[in-house]
């Protein structure tokens, strides 16, 4: 082709593409699923984790002697201490008034440092994009769910020691996890030293 | 000439023409500490015997700079970019740094590489894949979504591997090693260990490797199933407990009701001088004890 | 409601929308009760900007079912982040910009999906194409085997009309890249149906 025909089919290339810009009808109605989206009860993302682990507090908790209670510092991070539940720390099991019967709790220590992980994280949660956001919400809501799972099964067998040393051991598995996703975010994206 | 007809996914289209070239080497301590930050894209370490730290690859468009400093026995290197960049950040770095280096890496979502590198490695990212090679010093592993995957020399080190959904697997390492892992699955190949802590939620557990005599051996997990095969003889204790799981073993004697009232099962017997200990708890994974 | 009209190489689609000033008003009433969480009023806007928001889709995936897909999260990203909308453009060309974005952020997930199961799939997903005439099609079908740079950077200049700076603004590339994308979509483009049109003869 010589260049005159290239120009020429160029320009008629152009004006082609131009054309190619008129509204094209969906071949069905996209609408329904759309306003079933927009629809939905709103729930704020930052309360929607924040109730994800308020319900931690509600949720039915181990009592451990605050005797048994022994401060560690989570590993690799010397600047904060939380509280570890010793695996031996003595369970108290407590009769609840009422026709439920036993209840096990986790003292005010066990709290305090599920507050500050959990304020820690929110923040961090933040800024990952939604895929990691919610990878981390959902693997927190496994743990959740493992949890509720084996204090079922201790209200059906308030002294079987496998299933106190794994509620306990759960419970640090979610904080740890809380502790470590914070820190990986934060080493990722903040440290100004790095 | 005909072009390729590119799918849709996978199609990475052109470089973009103003994307940056780095290719930047300075000197460094034989085995000083380099530490690498970037947040999407790809990091690539190799250790080679020079005592120099050379940096090459791509910048996204929008990076705003290549920090890439010295301070006496540390390297720093990080792509720095805008606060809430929402595209052309992307960076692809190859990093080559002297053998001896202890390396540290942090990365968002970008895939970090390593090989040859014989100083202690942290690494970690929030999405993106590690894979590294162990050598002669400890390694820690961290990664939210991302899969971990090491491979060991056979030296004996710490190993610590955690993820919260990303697959965990290594191959040949020593030691000790503890890895933990929320819904990933976790998997210890080869390799012999005097201690081995694996933990997950709902992610499952496999153990082909050796416990040494004496050695100390911790599996706890909720929902996952643990199949475990000792690489040789075992001598230890053994303590397993379930709550709803099944307990299958090639060896020893069979399980029983811990109740007769309440479901469970458990299995406590000695195998050889019994020198080591090995406790597995689940609540509903069942569990294979076997050896080879 | 939509101005049908075809965008011209040079002119901006803000200039072409140019609606009637009842019609720019009666839309911002609809934003303006859609901000207010009105989903009635929203309706209205998705009933008079789909068909344009999904050509744009359509034109930049090549494919259908992700183009119905890229409408309906562009809807929704427009739903949930409609007090950004200031009203300084029509709201048929903010859409737009939703759904580029929309359109790029299905593609780095879709990469990264890709990767982690390492898996290379030769099948590319079904093109579709919509023209009546029979060289339009050929075109549409050339666009859609375009690579994904060029083809997104030739859809919102040559079809779309929009400028490299704002090509570059929206798909998050600097302008002179727009430019070098669109040479390279031309010159892919010409020889495509250069050859197309040798088989025909």
């Amino acid at each position: 082709m010589n260049r005159n025909d290239d120009n020429n089919f160029d320009d008629e290339l152009m004006a082609k593409a131009a054309r190619l810009s008129k509204p094209v009808v969906p071949k069905r109605d996209l609408w329904p699923e759309i306003e079933q989206v927009i629809s939905a009860p709103v729930v704020r993302e930052r309360s929607a984790w924040n109730t994800v682990w308020a319900q931690a507090a509600a949720v039915i908790l181990l009592v451990g002697g605050s005797s048994g209670m022994t401060y560690m510092a989570m590993s690799g991070d010397g600047d904060s201490t939380v509280p570890i539940i010793d695996a031996h720390t003595q369970l108290v099991f407590e009769p609840v008034s009422g026709s439920f019967g036993s209840q096990y709790f986790l003292g005010p220590d066990y709290q305090d440092a599920h507050r500050v992980v959990s304020d820690n994280l929110n923040e961090r949660l933040a800024d990952l994009s939604p895929e990691a956001r919610e990878e981390v919400l959902a693997n927190i809501e496994t743990i959740r769910r493992a949890i509720d799972e084996i204090n079922r099964a201790l209200a059906e067998d308030p002294g079987n020691v496998l299933l106190q040393e794994l509620l306990i051991d759960t419970y640090r598995d979610e904080l740890s996890v809380m502790k470590k996703v914070d820190s990986i975010s934060n080493n990722a994206m903040y440290r100004s030293d790095i | 000439m005909k072009f390729i007809s590119m799918a849709l996914i996978g199609s990475l289209g052109v470089a973009p023409a103003f994307a940056d070239d780095v290719n930047e080497i300075m000197d460094a301590d034989s085995d000083g500490t380099v530490t690498v930050s970037n947040v999407s894209g790809s990091v690539e370490v190799q250790g080679w015997s020079r005592s120099q730290v050379e940096v090459t690859g791509e910048l996204g468009s929008r990076v705003e700079e290549l920090i890439f400093e010295r301070d006496d026995d540390e390297i720093l290197i990080k792509v720095k970019v805008p606060r809430n960049s929402n595209g052309g950040i992307s960076s692809d770095l190859s990093i080559s740094v002297p053998v001896g280096s202890s390396l540290q890496v942090h990365t968002v979502s970008a895939d970090i590489t390593v090989s040859d590198v014989e100083g202690e490695q942290e690494l970690e990212s929030v999405s993106g894949d590690i894979e590294t090679e162990a050598h002669a010093s400890d390694i820690e592993l961290g990664s939210v979504s991302g899969d971990v995957e090491v491979q060991g020399d056979n030296q004996s080190i710490r190993s610590r591997l955690n993820t919260v959904s990303g697959d965990i697997e290594s191959d040949s390492l020593a030691g000790e090693i503890n890895a933990e892992s929320v819904s990933g699955d976790l998997s210890a190949i080869n390799g012999s260990f005097e201690r081995a802590m694996l933990n997950t939620v709902n992610g499952e557990i496999v153990y082909r490797a050796a416990l040494l005599d004496g050695g100390r051996m911790d599996v706890e997990t909720v929902n996952g199933s643990v199949d475990i095969e000792y690489d040789g003889d075992v001598s230890a204790r053994f303590d397993i407990e379930t709550f709803n799981g099944s307990i299958r073993n090639c060896f020893g004697p069979d399980s029983v009701r811990t109740s007769r009232y309440a479901p469970g099962r458990e299995l406590k017997f000695t195998e050889g001088d019994g020198s080591g200990r090995v406790t597995i708890n689940t609540l509903n994974g069942s569990v294979r004890l076997c050896k080879n | 409601m939509q101005a049908a009209m075809p965008a011209k190489s040079g002119q901006t689609e803000a200039n072409v929308v140019a609606l009637a000033a009842d019609q720019a008003s009666e839309e911002l009433n609809w934003v303006r009760l859609a901000q207010g969480a009105d989903t009635f009023a929203f309706e209205k806007l998705y009933r008079a900007n789909v068909d344009r928001v999904y050509g744009l889709c359509l034109r930049m995936t090549g494919n259908v079912s992700e183009a119905e897909d890229c409408v309906q999260e562009a809807f929704i990203q427009a739903w949930n982040k409609l007090d950004k909308f200031r009203g300084d453009s029509a709201f048929g060309t903010w859409m737009h910009r939703v759904a580029v974005n929309v359109v790029l952020g299905r593609m780095r997930k879709a990469r990264r999906e890709q990767d982690r199961i390492r898996a290379v799939s030769d099948v590319a997903p079904p093109m579709e194409t919509i023209a009546d005439d029979g060289e339009l099609r050929d075109l549409e079908q050339a666009i859609n085997e375009l690579p994904s740079g060029a083809r997104h950077v030739f859809v919102l200049h040559a079809v779309y009309g929009y400028s490299h700076g704002e090509t570059g603004d929206m798909l998050g590339i600097a302008e002179g890249t727009s430019k070098a994308q669109l040479s390279r979509a031309r010159r892919l483009l010409v020889q495509q149906l250069d050859e197309v049109s040798d088989e025909q003869e």
